[in-house]
């Protein structure tokens, strides 16, 4: 198996008034293609931050990451930006769609952005919206869709880039547990047929079922689940 | 564009109310453009149409030479002989009140020209200045009183009675249709006394008007000092006050445009912060981001100007007839100009907050 995701002995320290916070503590990280691996944690342990560094959004105080074969340390702004449009897929808790869009035009958006959208594109998005089963919502826009359905579509937007990695932060937060297990199932099935890495936060501890590996993150230090958690 | 125009269409309530605004803006420049325009026509347009390049007057005299000006008619013969002068003719004028035999009261400029001088106007009927004694021309806004070739005009208080011979274009001075008349029958009326007429009467004018190739080598010649045309509209009564006020309100207006348009775009980029961190984390450059906000800026400043700019367009085109307003579409183009660029320019302080939008935010709340 070859690592899709790499993170070496990253530290990332946060200024908070007078002191700093360390975020994330010596953390190592490898998350193979097509892996779910979900992160649990309690509030304010580091989980958002490590998706923030193992996606471009910031670097990292110390340490490496590695995306897709490329080295993110010491990269430009503009080489962030690439390295988010090329390898990387996000899906946030909030603000995951633009208002002003259909479903279809939210997937569009991505290969417009990179390059214009020709004929193929379109195809990928009708069919990629097939696959998170949202063909019958593809053109609404965000305000007429349940929170569910916001999800899927902000996963199949996410996919469409045909990202190495997927960071998907508290997927689950504004559903309710069948739709929750619907979108993890999702995830999981996504990964698998994709092969894109796939790292989710969490609180959820009921859908981690769905997933391949599960780690604990607390006071900014990764480690394994205590087996007494799950249950 | 992609976004751009999906966002136009999904709040245009809101592009609709700030569209108007400009529409409005730009429906007043073309207005304020036709008013202006027309003030100087109404103001100037007789002096502007003459083919003098400079005028002499009287040294002592530095504003409102055309009301307070006199020189002596001998003053021409010094002028032609300066250096660069190709010709020079005397020039009388005043504003008086008169009457035509049918009744008629109105206002007119007199201007008084010896016959035969580059200073006749074109004529569009009739005879020239001087074809029979104390024949005149008019210009029109005193045929469309009903006066025409052959009526007889008694100048009020004076009494001297003119005999319309021939007309002219659209010319006006001092807001008031002109009366061409001889320089001798101008000089009877300046003398201002019914009667015997002191042949010292005979030696003045207003100004002397001249000729000449580039630019005048001495503009201090027999006791009188030459101004160009151009500088002599500002002699003539009233221009400067209209045409600064005209321009005071236009920039204003442009001034005005342009912060309304910055502001709105301010709180419209402020609003959308949100969604420029997740295009931006989607891996948009700030480029494209902010490529596409000016696009959709410059679609609704175009789209306003163009509607608004028709209807202030088809509005001037029905002033009444009379109206100081003239429609040139040089000014109003440059108006819509300044209205777009101005627009652009406020709109772009707003969007340059874009650049600092950082991706990091959509994380959300929680980061
Ligand atoms: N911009 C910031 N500046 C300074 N400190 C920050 C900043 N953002 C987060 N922190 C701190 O960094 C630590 C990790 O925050 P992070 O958001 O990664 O936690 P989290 O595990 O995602 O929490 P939650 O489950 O509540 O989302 C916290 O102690 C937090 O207070
Ligand atoms: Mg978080």
């Amino acid at each position: 198996m070859t690592a899709a995701l790499t993170l070496t002995d990253v530290t990332l320290t946060l200024p908070a008034g007078d002191e700093t916070v360390t975020a994330l503590d010596h953390v190592s990280l490898e998350v193979a293609k097509g892996e779910l691996l979900a992160i649990v944690g309690p509030s304010g342990s580091g989980k958002s931050s490590l998706l923030a560094v193992a996606g471009a959004l910031m670097p990292p105080t110390s340490g490496s990451v590695v995306v897709g074969g490329q080295e993110l340390t010491g990269a430009s702004r503009t080489r962030l930006s690439r390295i988010r449009g090329d390898l990387i897929g996000f899906v946030f808790q909030s603000t995951n769609l633009l208002p002003s869009l259909t479903a279809r035009d939210q997937l569009l958006m991505v290969p417009h952005m990179a390059s214009g959208i020709r004929a193929e594109h379109r195809a990928k998005a009708d069919e990629l919206l097939a696959s998170v089963g949202m063909s019958h919502r593809a053109d609404r826009r965000p305000a007429q869709l349940s929170g569910g359905e916001r999800q899927r579509v902000g996963i199949a937007r996410a996919l469409m880039g045909d990202p190495q990695v997927l960071l998907v932060d508290e997927p689950t937060s504004a559903l309710d547990h069948a739709r929750a297990d619907e979108v993890v199932a999702l995830l999981a099935e996504r990964a698998h047929a994709t092969g894109t890495a796939c790292v989710m936060v969490t609180h959820d501890l009921e859908v981690l079922t769905h997933t391949d590996r599960v780690l604990r993150m607390h006071d900014g230090v990764l480690g394994a689940l205590p087996a007494a958690v799950l249950g | 564009m992609f976004l751009a125009l999906r966002e136009l269409r999904f709040a245009r309530g809101r592009f609709l109310l700030m569209g108007s605004v400009v529409a409005l803006m730009a429906a007043l420049s073309v207005i304020l453009s036709g008013l202006s325009s027309g003030l100087v026509d109404h103001g100037v347009s007789g002096l502007r149409d003459m083919r003098a390049d400079s005028f002499a007057f009287d040294e002592s005299v530095t504003s409102d030479q055309f009301s307070r000006s006199t020189v002596d008619v001998a003053a021409v013969a010094a002028w032609k002989d300066a250096k660069g002068v190709t010709d020079a003719a005397p020039v009388g004028s005043a504003l008086v009140h008169a009457e035509s035999d049918a009744g008629v009261q109105f206002s007119a400029a007199l201007f008084g020209i010896t016959e035969g001088s580059f200073l006749e106007p074109d004529l569009v009927d009739g005879d020239s200045v001087g074809a029979r004694e104390n024949g005149v021309v008019i210009s029109d806004g005193i045929a469309a009183d009903g006066i025409g070739i052959g009526d007889v005009i008694t100048i009020d208080r004076i009494g001297t009675e003119l005999t319309v011979v021939g007309t002219t274009g659209s010319a006006s001075y001092g807001h008031v249709a002109i009366v061409y008349l001889p320089l001798a029958t101008w000089q009877e009326v300046a003398y201002g006394i019914p009667g015997e007429v002191p042949s010292s009467a005979y030696e003045i004018a207003t100004a002397i008007a001249l000729q000449h190739d580039g630019e005048l080598a001495d503009t201090e010649v027999a006791g009188t000092a030459a101004i160009s045309k151009q500088e002599s509209f500002n002699a003539s009564p009233g221009y400067e006050a209209e045409t600064s006020t005209m321009l005071l309100i236009q920039v204003f207006l442009y001034v005005i445009s342009a912060l309304v348009v910055g502001a709105f775009f301010t709180v419209w980029t402020v609003q959308r912060q949100p969604e420029i961190a997740l295009l931006k984390a989607m891996g948009a450059s700030s480029g494209y981001v902010v490529r596409d906000a000016l696009a959709q800026v410059l679609v609704v400043l175009l789209g306003a100007t163009a509607l608004g700019g028709a209807a202030g367009w088809a509005l001037g085109a029905a002033m009444p007839e009379g109206m100081p307003f003239v429609l040139e579409t040089i000014p109003v183009l440059t108006g819509f100009a300044l209205i777009i660029v101005l627009g652009a320019a406020g709109a772009l302080v707003a969007i340059r907050q874009i650049t600092r939008v950082d991706p990091l935010t959509a994380l959300g709340g929680a980061r």
